[in-house]
Formats: C-alpha cells, structure tokens, sequence
C-alpha cells in the first residue's frame, strides 16, 4: 500500500538523521490526516496513527524509543501485506530439460562447485579429481560447469571444454546455444566448437554463420570447424582478404587443405602481395607438388625481373624471392630437382650476388644444403669461389660432406691466414660445426672434436690464430706448442668480480685440454686456479669439475677437501665431496 | 562386524579434505603394515607419516556402532587421516594380516568397559534418588545474581541503541563503530552473547565498505530488532528474577536469543525430548555467518509421523572449522531413541545422540509428498504471522504442493491447484542460486509436485517469495541445495 511505502520512507529519511529531528517533523505530520482516515475502518491502521502521534509529540528523551516502536510496528504490517501475485501474463517456463540427476552429497559436490565459482589455487586438481566419480554430472553444477568456460585461467576452460562437458552429451546444446556470442572471445569460440562437435554436420549453418559475421576470433575458429569441402571454396577466398591477420592465415591454411585450383591461385597470389609472409607456414606444410611447381615457376620469373632491373630496383623482387625460398623450406623435398634448378639460377645470378648481402642469400644457400643431394652440395662446395664473403660458411659444410679432412684443410685453412671477412665467417662456421661435435650433456665426457673428422693441422693454426675454445676442442694428445699457450692462458685466467674470484668456462675447458694430454703442470694450474694466492672469493661449479678431479693425483685430495666451503649451494658441495672419494677411494 | 564400505567412512570423516588425505595414504601406499584381530573387531596398522617412526593407528570395533579411533599422530583432527585411511584400505579390499590384539590396546579396551560399568551404576543410583536434584540456595543465589547482571547488560545495550537512534545513522563514523565494537566488547561479562552478537552484526551492516543507501534499511531493521530483543528479554528476565526457582522458558526460543547454548542435559531437565520421531532430511545447506564467525550446516527435515519440519544445525566457528565434523546430505530415515527439541517459535532445531537408520523407500517419498501444504494462501499467512515478529527466523521453511512451474515476465512462479501464486527468487542466505534449476527438470518432476522452500520477505518491492531447496515427488527427492 503507498500510505505504508510513503511512512516507511519517511522513517528511514528519520533514522537517517536522527531522532533528534523527529518531535514535530512536518512530513511525517501530513501522513496523519490519511492513516486516521483509514483507521477508521482498519483498527492497524488507528493504531499507526496512534503510534505517529506519540513520536510527533515525544519529548527528546524518549523520542528514539517511540520511533522505535513506530518502525516496529511498521515492519509487523508491511510483512503481512508481503505480495505474491504478480503482474502480467502467466507463460510457460522456458526450459531445457536435462536428463542427469542431483545424486552428490554435499561434501562431494561442494568442493566441485567451489572451484567451478571461486579463484584460487587448487580448482583445476579438484576438477580433474571430480573426473573419476563424475561427480559433476549433476544438474545443479551443469550451469557453472558451463560457466567455467569463461575462466580466466585457460587450464580450467581446456579442461571443462574437453574433458567435462563431453560427459553431457547432446543434451546441453541449448544451453551453449543460449549463451553464445558470435561477437565474443575465446570463451565462445569453445561454446561454438562443442556445439559442432555435438551436433556434426546439423551445426554447420551456424558455423557458417560464425564465419560470415563473427569476431575475429570466431571467424578463425569457423573456418578451421568447416573442414575441407568445395563448396566452402567461395567463402574462403572472401575469408583470405579479412582484415584480421588470424583470420586471413586459418584461411590460407583451409586453403592450401582444399588444394582447388582456385585455392591455388590465391595462394599464389597471396605469397606474393604484400604481407606475403603470412602464407609461409601454408606453403611449407603443402604436400602438393603441383603448388609447388607453380610456386617455383613464379620464382624464375621473378628472378627474370630482378635480372632485368637496374640495382636500386631489385628490392621488390629480392624479398618476393625470399619469400618464396623460405616456403620452400621442408617442402621442397616433394619437388627436389625443380628446386634445385631454380636455387642454381639464383645463386650464380650476378644481379642477385652483386647485391649487398641479405637475408635472401642466407635462405638460398641453406634450402641447397638442406637439399643435401650430391648435386646440391657439389655445387655449393664451388659457390665460394665468387662472393666468398657470402658463400664461404656454405661452401665448407657442403666440404664436410664431400671430401676428407686433408683435402677440407688443404682447400680452406688458406682463408684464416689474411684478416679478411671471408675469414672470420669461416671461423665462425668452423665454431658452429665443431661445437655440433661435441658431447655436450654427457659430463663425463671431455669437449673434444671427433679426432678422425679433423685434419690435425687445424690445432696450430687455432694456436696461431690465438682462438682458446677452438684449442681446446682440438687438442687430442700432447702438443707443445698448444700446451704453452694453454698454459699462459690458464695461469692468467680467472676474474674478479665483486669481491669473489670466478673461473671462466674457457679457463677449464682449457684445463681440461692439459688434463686429457697428462700435461705434468696440470694439477698445479688447477690448484692455483682453485685456491689463488690472496685466496679470495667462492669457486664457481663447472659441470665438469669432478671429471677433472678424477684426473688428479690422490694426493691433492687434502688440499681439495678443505675447498669445499667455497663453492655456493649444498648441492655442489656434495658432489665435490663425493668427487674427492671417489679419487681418494681409487676408483 | 559390519561390512565397511567407502560411504561408511566418508561419513566419519570431518570434511572432504579429510576424505581425500585419507585415500590418498591408500594410494600412495603409505601403510607398511595392516593388522585385524582374529574376531574382526580391531583393525590396526602403521603408516608412514613425515617422521623416523611410522605412526600406529588403530580403529576398535568394539562397540559396533561406536567405533574408536587412535593413532600416535599429533594431529588434532578427529579421525586423523591415518586411521580413516586404516579404513579405507580396508574397504578398498586390501589384504588384513591376522595378528593378537596389541596389548596397549587391550588394555584400553578393559578401562573403557570400567568406565561403562561406572556410569552405568552412578545412573541407576541417580534413578533411585528421584531424578532431579532440588536447586540449592547458594545456587539459586548465583542464579539470581547472573539475572541481574542480565538484566543490567540489557539497560546498557538499550541506551546504546537509543544513542545511535537520537544521532541518526547518517552520523555513523569510525569513532561510532568503535564506540559499538567497546560496548559489545563489554556486554561480554552480562551473559548476553545473543544480543551481543546482534550488536555486532550491527556494525558489521554499518562497515564503510558497504554501500550505505543498501546499507541503511538493514541496519534501522537490526536496530529494531535489537530493541525489541530487549524489551522481550527484560520482560522475561524480570519474570525470571522474581522467581529464579521456576524453569527456564521452553516456551519460546528467548533464552536462546539471549545466547543461552542448550546443554543436551538441561533439555532432557525440561522435558524438551520426544521418542518415536522418524526423520527424513529434505535439504542439506550450508553457509557463513560472518557476524558469529562461523560456518553454520544446516539440514531440514521432516517427521514422517506429522509432517513437523525439523532443522538440524552444526556450527562451526571459524578457527576450529577444519578440525570439526562437518556435516553431510543424508538419504536414510532416521529413528531417534531420544529427540532433543530445542525451544523455538517456527521450526525447532533438534538433535539426537542414537539413531537407528533405514534406507528410504518410495513410500517414504510418497508420504513425504502428502504431508505437504495443499494451498499457498494457509502457508502464506502463516508465514506472515512468523515473519511479523522481529525476533523471529526471517526466512521461514515449509513443504508446499504446486501443480506446475510457469513464469510472468523474468519472474519464475510456482502455481497451486487454486491458480494462486508463489514468486520464485534466490536468497543470499543459502549462497546457491537454485531458481535457474527448475528449467532444466525433467517435465514431469514440475507437474504436481511438492517443494520444500525457503521464504524471504523483500521490504524494497513489497514481495514475499520463495527459494526452492528441493522437489519432492512420489518416487524421490530432488535436492536443489544439497
């Protein structure tokens, strides 16, 4: 009744500020006239006006209590006039009816339906628990399972997408359908997912529908939902021209599947517009040969027009065929002699080689090798003879297969002697490919190149070229002249640093070169290495360390153990402790 | 000895984490060794724990129904998980080695049967005397000494409240909680803890990080709720004072809104027991009162013979929650040697010490169903006549039949064979939303059936309305809860 809401506001405006206020309030006054009308036929409501009288008139001291007792009387009749009917036109419920239970005991359900509603650690072990008794096939957590879908950590959404609400089955596609948001994000993305794997083929005019006006994210996952089937091929195509860069690469990719002509041509067209990087991954992934020799045979023309441009012209086509190389890449092993060819076109070309160095060299270069037919490295062990400065790394690894260490030394170690830049690429590639030999997680193995694969001339050309890492991976057996420079190395190695005295890695590899040839000043340089004079500082672990202690006299063994506080973490100190035994015990 | 399956234990346990930490010593195999005595009735075993020595856990069977645990654990939860996982192994199938009785165990065993014998002799002498002991003067003295006080802790509240009504809530400030916060503080010497949590919930309504327009309305209803609190319990108190001799009143539920805790002892004194009940629970629920600082379980129930709903209630305070038995769902029916009904004005709250324990059949659902109200305007007005009363339970729980489930509008309804309505909403109190539930029953379980739900009174829009907690048809229940 507006009479009870209007005296209600009244007393909550009163309570507000104050019984103070209340003697005499003139808003509460002009209800008055109204309540004593209608007591007139309804004794409650003499009684409020009764009641709004005393505070009207209370004296300050017991104003509160009389308001009070008005709002008390005020809550009594409002709760009894408590309505149940509503307004308006009975319908019937909209319902989606679920064949599943509520079976779970509270203690069973309640640690489910907590991780399913709150954050914190814990929830997804909890779901996952919840697998085993299928605890959560219950109608009472369905909605907050499906909820889950949402959460922020994306473990849950995986785990409830894939694990949980298949347990459903078909019967929970309205409800996913009721929540979906072809506008939305990752959450719908997985709603739209489980509904097409539900409903199959029944779903695809909504995943058409998802493609066709969906967000970005939506867009993606439709096309990679619509599968392989010609008849899609129009919406593809429209598809690839999305603004959306996901959106245009899941197209390219559905694309390349679909392998139509006109896909083809898309592709093509695609790899070499602008932004032709994105279709990259769809060529390299494609088993199809025919793509693939129309992509090659867009290449020579490209290389035509790179030939026929003057210099400053040649970007535009230098970065198509760098694209087109590095499509190449895996799947060119499907079109082998036709990649070669063209790779061999290339790679003489004068207007691409008289280009200063780029990117584009680089990949050429390695699809050859990575071809690795005799041809093929035949042909990149003689690039090097132009534009060594860009083929010579090439030209030594095709080497490595081809000819034997004396002849690889005899044909390339001339290079190292001039300071040139041909030289430093050759060393850097003699870096890489000897550090490829080596047995780097076996610790209990030195670092050392295989000795039959290297001509032993290289060790003093290293020494000469003053290069520590290169010494000591190819040092094999006592060498006198390697042994000094190690040796000068060894003596002057090691660095401070904040106070604390710190071996570097180089140093022990160096080290561990005079150890493996039973250099006799080994154990001394080792020990000064440990232990400096002003004693300074921790040591710090190489993993190699016990392998080196194994290789000492069992007499430093004293001297070594009273080192072991030096070295940071227990861990370290253990095993130097249990390396020190092992020596000791003459094992 | 029975027959121990997982269920059995799971309800030994006093919580889910408790469940789990007891399997998981299964699965990791933690238990070296596992032992039962030649008649069955001792399980007893070693687990390894984080220490040297394996802890030794045993579970005495004994006494059938009342088994007991021990183990050399520290733990102070009750069963430890090394015992419930003893029998877990055991439930799961694992192989019992046979061994003699330990005699430590032995030996507890035999004390415990002179404990029995002893209380067993000092009841039948209690028997002789009579029964109940005349109260002695010096005890009447400290009776009518703790009215007083009472008495005195209500005057003080009263000014407060009077206090705060004259300044308006408005002028509510930090130094007006604090003044709150010391005067609840001090209430805690008058032996008034009933109305001194009401203070407290005051404040916590008044708390600067409540939305003060919401805020408002709740605290004027907790301001008239604590003076009517005082005007009824001054009423009784002096009543009470004039004749300390008389029992406390079992007639209302005052001496517990004061905060009197109802010793099972004191209610068998006032005859507060009932034998013959045969219990059915309708709905499990539990939440946070964060006033009292505590978890409260809460299971509605109904008596088979009447149709009386019961409400079983198991208060965890905060602190101790993860030591304490938490309770569970139940799905038998229960035959209580000796009902405690506590005092109160709506449904009572009742617990039992012994049971016996049936599984329910259809008929039980059947007669669950018939025991519900026919027609919503009987309930309805007995619900207002309840919620009139500020002190009483603000959200009433009745079983009701409907013939379907429609809506008007976003509001979900309940129809009875007359056409009349019942409002469906949630209410925050049982911290589960269970209105969205009903679209997704079965179409049968909507057409003609009962519901047992929980009433709430919405001042703001006039309606009063309510949330299902369960559908109960011929054939089963329906929790909406748990």
């Amino acid at each position: 009744m507006q009479i009870l809401i209007d005296l209600q506001k009244e007393l909550h405006r009163l309570f507000i500020a104050g019984s103070g206020i209340a003697a005499g309030d003139s808003r509460l006054a002009k209800l008055l006239p109204q309540l004593r009308q209608l007591g007139e036929k309804v004794p409650v409501f003499k009684r409020l006006a009764d009641s709004v009288e005393e505070v009207l008139g209370a004296s300050q001291s017991d104003v509160s209590v009389k308001l009070l007792e008005l709002s008390m009387l005020i809550s009594a009749v409002s709760a009894t006039q408590g309505k149940t009917e509503m307004a308006g036109d009975i319908s019937d419920l909209n319902r989606v009816a679920l064949d599943l239970e509520t079976a779970a005991s509270f203690r069973k359900l309640n640690p489910v339906v907590k991780a399913l509603t709150t954050t914190g650690s814990g929830r997804l072990e909890q779901l996952q628990e919840s697998l085993s008794e299928k605890v959560f096939v219950d109608v009472r957590v369905v909605e907050d399972v499906l909820s889950a879908l949402a959460d922020k950590y994306s473990e849950i959404p995986d785990f409830v997408q894939n694990k949980m609400i298949p347990e459903y089955g078909k019967q929970v596609v309205p409800l996913l359908q009721q929540s979906l948001n072809l506008k939305g994000g990752t959450a719908d993305v997985r709603r739209l997912k489980l509904i097409r794997g539900f409903l199959g083929d029944d779903a695809l005019d909504l995943v058409l529908e998802a493609a066709k006006t969906g967000s970005a994210d939506m867009k993606a996952a439709a096309i990679e939902l619509l599968g392989t089937s010609a008849e899609h091929e129009a919406l593809l195509l429209d598809m690839s021209y999305e603004k959306s860069k996901d959106v245009r690469l899941t197209a390219l990719f559905a694309l390349q599947r679909l392998g139509t002509e006109r896909a083809q041509d898309r592709l093509i067209e695609a790899v070499t517009a602008k932004g032709g990087e994105l279709a990259i991954e769809p060529f390299r992934i494609s088993p199809s040969r025919e793509l693939l020799l129309r992509l090659i045979a867009h290449a020579e023309e490209e290389l035509l027009r790179l030939q026929n441009s003057p210099a400053p012209k040649r970007s535009d086509s230098l970065k198509i065929i760098q694209i087109i190389v590095r499509c190449l890449k895996d799947s060119g092993s499907k079109v082998v002699d036709e990649v070669q060819l063209f790779l061999q076109r290339l790679l003489t070309a004068e207007a691409f080689n008289e280009l200063p160095k780029d990117d584009a060299h680089v990949v050429a270069a390695e699809l050859l090798l990575e071809l690795n037919t005799p041809e093929a490295n035949r042909f990149a062990l003689e690039l090097e003879h132009e534009h060594k400065e860009k083929y010579i790394g090439f030209s030594f690894r095709a080497a490595t297969r081809l000819l034997n260490p004396t002849e690889i030394y005899d044909r390339f170690a001339g290079v190292l002697s001039d300071s040139t830049e041909a030289a430093s690429v050759l060393l850097n590639t003699i870096e890489r490919v000897s550090n490829g030999q080596l047995p780097h997680r076996d610790y209990s193995k030195h670092l050392v190149v295989p000795e039959e694969l290297w001509d032993s001339r290289w060790l003093h050309l290293f020494v000469e070229l003053e290069d520590p890492v290169l010494v000591s991976r190819f040092t094999h057996r006592a060498d006198e002249k390697a042994a000094e420079y190690i040796r000068e190395q060894v003596k002057n190695g090691g660095h401070y640093h904040f106070g604390s005295r710190f071996v570097w890695h180089q140093d022990w590899l160096l080290l561990m070169a005079l150890f493996r040839t039973n250099d006799l000043e080994a154990p001394k340089l080792f020990m000064e290495l440990l232990q400096p004079e002003d004693g300074f500082g921790h040591i710090n672990w190489d993993e190699r360390l016990p392998l080196m202690i194994s290789m000492l006299p069992e007499s430093f063994v004293e001297k070594l153990r009273s080192l072991r506080e030096k070295l940071a973490f227990e861990g370290r100190q253990d095993r130097f402790t249990a390396a020190l035994d092992k020596l000791e015990a003459n094992e | 000895m029975t027959t121990i399956t997982e269920a059995n234990v799971d309800r030994l346990a006093p919580n889910a984490g408790a469940i789990k930490n007891g399997k998981d010593l299964v699965k990791k195999n933690s238990f070296t060794v596992l032992n039962m005595s030649k008649d069955g009735t001792l399980l007893f075993g070693e687990c390894k724990g984080s220490g040297k020595q394996p802890y030794r856990c045993s579970v005495d069977f004994i006494q059938e129904d009342d088994p007991v645990s021990r183990c050399s654990c520290p733990s102070r939860q009750f069963p430890c998980k090394h015992t419930l996982g003893l029998l877990y192994a055991k439930a799961q199938g694992l192989p019992f080695e046979e061994a003699d009785v330990p005699d430590d165990i032995a030996d507890k065993r035999s004390k415990a049967e002179q404990r029995e014998e002893k209380k067993k002799e000092s009841a039948a002498k209690t028997e002789q005397e009579g029964g109940k002991k005349p109260k002695s003067k010096t005890s009447l003295a400290a009776l009518k000494k703790k009215i007083g006080a009472q008495l005195e802790g209500l005057d003080m509240l009263e000014k407060l409240v009077h206090q705060l009504v004259q300044s308006g809530l408005g002028s509510f400030d930090k130094g007006t909680l604090k003044l709150i916060e010391d005067q609840a503080k001090q209430l805690g010497n008058y032996y008034i803890p009933g109305a001194q949590a009401r203070l407290r919930e005051l404040a916590a309504l008044m708390k600067p990080d409540k939305t003060r327009q919401s805020a408002y309305g709740a605290a004027i209803e907790q301001l008239v709720e604590l003076q009517s609190l005082i005007n009824k319990g001054r009423v009784y108190l002096q009543g009470r004072e004039e004749q300390p001799e008389q029992p406390m009143a079992i007639d209302s539920p005052i001496e517990e809104l004061l905060g009197h805790a109802w010793q099972l002892s004191e209610l068998r004194e006032h005859g507060c027991v009932q034998a013959g009940a045969e219990l059915v629970q309708l709905s499990f629920l539990s939440y946070s009162d964060e006033a009292r600082k505590q978890f409260v379980d809460e299971g509605w129930w109904i008596d088979l013979n009447d149709g009386t709903l019961r409400v079983t209630r198991n208060y965890r305070p905060y602190k101790a929650a993860k030591l304490m038995q938490e309770d569970d769902t139940s799905y038998g029916v229960f035959q209580p040697e000796e009902l405690f009904v506590y005092p109160a004005d709506g449904s009572a709250r009742i617990r039992w010490e012994k049971a016996k324990e049936r599984e329910a059949v259809e008929a039980d659902y059947t007669r669950v169903k018939a025991l519900a109200a026919l027609s919503f305007p009987d309930v309805i007005k007995q619900v207002k006549n309840e919620i009139k009363n500020p002190l009483a339970d603000k959200n009433p729980v009745k079983l009701v039949s409907f013939q379907s489930v429609k809506q008007i509008g976003a509001t979900t309804i309940f129809l009875d064979s007359e056409g009349r309505q019942l409002p469906i909403t949630d209410i925050p109190k049982t911290e589960r939303a269970t209105s969205g539930l009903l679209r997704l029953l079965r179409e049968n379980d909507l057409n003609d059936q009962a519901a047992l739900v929980m009433f709430r009174y919405d001042a703001e829009s006039g309606v009063l309305a309510v949330q299902p907690m369960s559908i109960v048809t011929d054939s089963k229940i329906i929790r909406l809860l748990y």
